[in-house]
């Protein structure tokens, strides 16, 4: 209250505090440049850091240990020179930047109360303003109503006029449907006439279509009847003459079908030997790339073995006897007695010709 | 051609005429089981043996992978020698042979006798005596193994050879090394040295009387010779660097090994009686492991000069160099089969790290184990089998493979790590 009759003084001071305010501010932006680069503590890290790779060589290897360790010390040295320069640097920027803090305190405090008037003055041109606006609103306020009015009236208006067209339409549809409903009788009608008249046709045209079908049916199963008494008489025929030749070469079949089992027979024991044996066989470790031998058998019709030979030998003992007992092992060769007896005979003598393949 | 054709002629005659008066029926393949023989308890005539002689026979024969010896409790007669067998109880049981034997106690010392039977041939196929004293009795047994391993499969017998390993016992500062000697079945282990620092790369000189490792003893590596029977060693080498990888020439003179002395490693020979050295690559990559071929006249080594490791043979006589490995990206640490004829060798594949076999006509390459971690593949002095070092949870472990991969065992471990194993030449 009191300050509000004091307004005209104003003035002055809140001029000489801006102009204070902005010297203030140019000094601080002019000194802050030179005391910005100090990240202190980043000196100290470089120097842990240095320490902890010296312990990580140390644990490596002994031989290496010696010659990294003294490159370590010179390193070690190096670093606390290094340091100290550091450290130094670092209190000259740190009593800068002490001396600069200051400066800017004082400078904040007087910025304060500046700052301070300021915003009294700022309250007072915002209420003038408030004022100002709630007469404006209120103006608004009349002019909408008037505008309202008025967009009543036209509405009535305009409704009024919507309500005389619609019933203008409303009559012609009206009309119009009345006349449709009549054209669809009329043509009803015609549609009807027309498909008696065709109804009468077709029923003619059938009864005609039917009475030629009877004639053809009868003519037909008198064809068929005499056709089947022909085929009758020739497959008849043809029977008796297949007949007679199957009679005349069953023997033959016969035979052929009997050499066939027999060869059949004689390949079923053929594989059954070579399996028996190479179940039988274990090679020996000292078996080479080409070794291979060939034993003479000797079997009795029962299929036991009568004599095991070699007959070419593989130049290697263990060899020669790992296939001898390989025969042996796999015999008798009891099969042999449910051979044809013409197969039988090729088996009382033969070879076994041994040659791995998959020999290391 | 003129002359040779009616030769052609009659050689096609005479086998149309074979083929028609013979069959013949053609065996391809022969089965994986192993061979089936009767080991049969020796007779000891009321002595307490220390050693079970039969029993250590069987897990030799059975442990090659060869040999499936019958259970004892199958055993259809217990005969003691050759006429006491009758040869059609064996063949009932399907066992192609029978081993008889009899210790009897001669004073402090025993005397053997066994013999071997072939049971479908229905004969002898060996017969001999042997007198030990008690502390030789197993090698009696290795020794018997040997006979009969290559009686029947033509390849002599590896069972009285040796084995040298590193072992690394404790942790940290307390970490100790030592180099054992042993039987190839990993019994009657020596340490012939120990040390607070690292023994690295046994290697048996040829007559089986030496070894040669790196040890890092003096703070650098150097390598070592020792002689086995006195103890005595010689420092070989000091060199600046890596002093690695000897291997003895297969005439003995020699030693091939990995020195990077003069930059990054390099495979070296040294004359042993004059020490001279010559250097055998010379390139910006790293070449070491080497290893005689049998007949000494080509090395190979592992070199990375293509990017990743991969074997390499140099002969010795045209110095030229020629990559032997082709399969994957990474091959190392080749030894040769005693024959030359193949290469052991380590494999890097998506599982992990084998014991690979390489076919040097073929180039094809077969991989043996299925273990991870393996490396220090090393060769018996048959061929037969390989011994390498693996992982079995954080320690390290002996392993043995067939040179077909088939059959495969552990040796029994020692305490702490085991690394490094070396397999003898035939010592008898």
């Amino acid at each position: 209250m009191a300050r509000a009759k004091k307004r005209v003084g104003y003035g002055l001071p809140v001029i000489l505090a801006v102009g204070l305010h902005v010297v203030v501010l140019a000094i601080t932006l002019l000194r802050w440049p030179a005391s910005d680069p100090e990240p202190t503590s980043s000196a100290i890290v470089k120097a842990t850091l240095v320490r902890t790779e010296t312990a990580t060589d140390k644990a490596q290897r002994a031989q290496e240990a010696q010659a990294s360790a003294a490159e370590a010390k010179k390193q070690q040295k190096a670093d606390q020179a290094e340091q100290a320069a550091a450290r130094a640097e670092a209190e000259k920027q740190r009593q800068a930047a002490e001396a600069a803090r200051q400066k800017k305190a004082e400078a904040e405090k007087q910025h304060e109360a500046e700052l301070q008037a300021l915003t009294q003055a700022r309250e007072q041109a915002q209420e003038a303003a408030r004022r100002r606006a709630e007469e404006a609103k209120q103006a608004a306020r009349q002019k909408a109503e008037a505008e309202k009015q008025r967009q009543a009236e036209e509405a009535a208006r305009r409704k009024a006029e919507a309500e005389k067209q619609r019933q203008a339409e409303e009559a012609a549809r009206k009309k119009a449907e009345a006349e449709k409903q009549r054209q669809a009788e009329e043509a009803a009608r015609q549609k009807a006439e027309a498909e008696k008249k065709q109804r009468q046709a077709e029923e003619a045209a059938r009864r005609k279509a039917e009475a030629e079908k009877k004639q053809r049916q009868a003519e037909e199963a008198a064809r068929r009847k005499a056709e089947a008494q022909a085929k009758r008489a020739a497959e008849a025929a043809r029977q008796a003459s297949e007949q007679a030749l199957a009679q005349s070469i069953a023997g033959e079949e016969q035979a052929i079908a009997n050499a066939r089992q027999a060869r059949e027979a004689a390949n079923g024991f053929k594989n059954l030997v070579k399996q028996a044996v190479e179940q039988a066989w274990i090679i020996p470790s000292s078996a080479g790339d080409q070794q291979r031998a060939v034993v003479r058998i000797t079997l009795l019709p029962t299929g036991e073995l009568v004599d095991a030979s070699i007959r070419e030998s593989s130049g290697n003992a263990a060899f020669d006897r790992s296939v001898l007992q390989a025969v042996e092992r796999a015999a008798p060769f009891r099969e042999m007695q449910s051979l044809p007896t013409s197969a039988q005979r090729q088996f009382r003598e033969f070879n076994l010709d041994f040659n791995p393949e998959d020999v290391r | 051609m003129k002359r040779l054709t009616p030769l052609l002629f009659g050689w096609l005659l005479l086998f149309s005429s074979l083929a028609s008066a013979d069959l013949t029926i053609q065996i391809t393949k022969g089965s994986d089981q192993a061979i089936p023989i009767a080991i049969v308890p020796f007779a000891t005539d009321g002595a307490q043996l220390p050693e079970d002689l039969s029993g250590i026979v069987e897990s030799d024969l059975s442990r090659s992978g060869q040999f499936a010896p019958l259970p004892r409790d199958t055993l259809v007669a217990t005969p003691h020698s050759a006429d006491e067998v009758y040869f059609r109880d064996w063949r009932s049981v399907d066992s192609n042979y029978v081993l008889v034997g009899r210790v009897s106690p001669q004073g402090d010392q025993y005397r053997i006798r066994f013999e071997l039977m072939d049971v479908y041939g229905e004969k002898r196929m060996l017969g001999e005596a042997l007198t030990v004293s008690a502390d030789q009795l197993r090698a009696g047994a290795h020794y018997i193994s040997d006979k009969v391993y290559e009686a029947i499969t033509g390849t002599r017998g590896a069972f009285s050879t040796r084995i040298a390993y590193v072992t690394a016992q404790g942790a940290g500062d307390k970490r100790q090394f030592a180099l054992h000697v042993a039987d190839a079945d990993g019994h009657n282990g020596h340490q012939i040295l120990s040390s607070d620092d690292p023994i690295m790369s046994p290697s048996w000189s040829p007559d089986g009387g030496k070894l040669a490792y790196v040890s890092f003893e003096t703070g650098n590596s150097a390598i070592y010779v020792q002689n086995l029977a006195t103890g005595q060693r010689v420092q070989l080498t000091d060199f600046k660097g890596i002093n690695g990888a000897p291997v003895w020439s297969p005439d003995g003179r020699r030693l091939a090994m990995s020195l990077s002395k003069d930059g990054q490693p390099e495979i070296y020979i040294m004359d042993i009686a004059t020490r001279k050295l010559t250097r055998i690559t010379r390139n910006g990559a790293i070449d070491t492991e080497p290893a005689w071929a049998p007949d000494g006249r080509s090395l190979i080594f592992t070199s990375d000069r293509s990017g990743g490791p991969q074997l390499y043979r140099r002969d010795l006589n045209s110095d030229r160099t020629q990559r032997v490995t082709y399969t994957g990206d990474y091959n190392s640490r080749g030894r040769f089969a005693p024959d030359g004829k193949s290469l052991f060798l380590v494999h890097r594949d998506s599982r992990g790290f084998h014991v690979a076999r390489q076919n040097l006509d073929t180039g094809r390459l077969t991989v043996l184990t299925d273990t991870q971690w393996d490396e220090s593949p090393s060769v018996a002095p048959n061929g037969a089998m390989v011994i390498f070092a693996t992982q079995r949870g954080n320690q390290g472990i002996l392993g043995v493979v067939s040179a077909d991969g088939k059959a495969s065992y552990r040796l029994p471990s020692a305490q702490g790590d085991v690394r490094e194993p070396a397999w003898s030449p035939f010592l008898n």
